[in-house]
């Protein structure tokens, strides 16, 4: 069970900010396309900004993962 | 474990059906790398191996290679020295802070590949560091290190403590005693670490994307711009079928070393 909380982080995190794979098989924008595509523009200060929401969700996901003690079975 | 005819028979169709999923696309690229028309439709035209050829005097595909192939060896490289210092400093000793350290070394490993992409790039921008295979390496030795860090911890948590504490008694020193006793028997963990590491790096391109620059390309890199241009799609489908062979070996050879320890872990 806790291996399954681990290996979710990972599986969630390359997931969450994907944005090779929506570019080939979608129009939809993600999370990621939208740092990359803000990067590529030349607009830096909004995809930093942008990346934030990541950062946060994956710091939130972590702390909650070592509360149930996922980390000892790393 | 016995499961009624109705059961069995989901079973084997869901199996089945997620079998489909995963391979069915590769087999699909595989057939149109030895299509002879120029144009992907179906069904294909006739056999051919006029694309390897093509692919093989491509000037591009040539250095795109030599790329990944540089970068993936020294990020392994990179990845082994302190994936296993980190390991033996977390499992082997506790310190003052050792629990904020681990977190700590988790957290940039677990960010997104686009967090880790936009921050490398705008720090190298910032440090006034030229862009270029260096700057690859640095980037997926991110994500390497993790590979080795928990093939290595996997191992030392199941090493007894014995052999060490004798070889300590026996009067080697803590570099002697690591040298013969504990390395040797974290050979195959390093290697299967190794293996892996070295596969995810030659087919990175998230972080890539961000830390190649404007003149350098890797396998991945070549792929996804030479996929908008048509008229190269044939010589990616061989590159892409090339790409899949050299991934896939180093991960079978990986999981067989290490008997399924942990090469499966991310």
């Amino acid at each position: 069970m806790l291996i399954g909380a681990v290996l979710s982080i990972f599986t969630f995190s390359l997931t969450l900010g994907d944005y090779i794979t929506p570019d080939l098989v979608s129009d939809a924008k993600f999370i990621g396309n939208v740092i990359y595509d803000n990067s590529t523009l030349g607009n830096l200060p909004l995809a930093a900004a942008y990346s934030l929401i990541p950062i946060v969700i994956m710091v939130v996901y972590l702390l909650a993962a070592r509360r149930l003690g996922a980390f000892e079975s790393l | 474990m016995t499961e009624s005819r109705g059961t069995r028979i989901a079973l084997k169709a869901a199996t089945a059906f997620v079998l489909g999923f995963l391979y069915l696309p590769l087999v699909i690229l595989v057939i149109y790398a030895f299509n002879s028309s120029r144009i992907q439709s179906w069904p294909p035209q006739g056999f051919t191996l006029h694309w390897f050829g093509e692919a093989l005097n491509n000037p591009q595909v040539r250095t795109a290679i030599i790329n990944s192939l540089t970068v993936a060896t020294v990020a392994t490289a990179v990845a082994l020295v302190l994936g296993t210092l980190a390991a033996l400093a977390v499992q082997r000793y506790s310190f003052f802070g050792r629990d904020t350290i681990s977190f700590l070394l988790v957290v940039p490993i677990a960010l997104p590949g686009v967090v880790t992409g936009i921050a490398l790039q705008t720090s190298f921008v910032t440090l006034g560091v030229d862009f270029g295979l260096l700057t690859i390496v640095v980037g997926h030795a991110t994500f390497c290190v993790v590979i080795a860090y928990n093939n290595v911890i996997a191992r030392l948590r199941r090493l007894p403590r014995s052999p060490e504490e004798a070889s300590a008694d026996l009067g080697a020193d803590m570099f002697t005693s690591f040298r013969r006793i504990t390395l040797p028997s974290m050979g195959t963990a390093l290697l299967s670490g190794a293996l892996l590491a070295f596969a995810l790096s030659f087919d990175e391109i998230i972080v890539t994307n961000f830390t190649a620059g404007a003149s350098t390309q890797t396998v991945p890199l070549f792929i996804f711009t030479a996929i908008q241009r048509p008229t190269e799609l044939p010589v990616v489908n061989v590159v892409a079928f090339v790409l899949i062979l050299v991934s896939v070996i180093p991960v079978y050879i990986a999981t067989r070393i290490s008997g399924g320890e942990s090469a499966g872990k991310l």
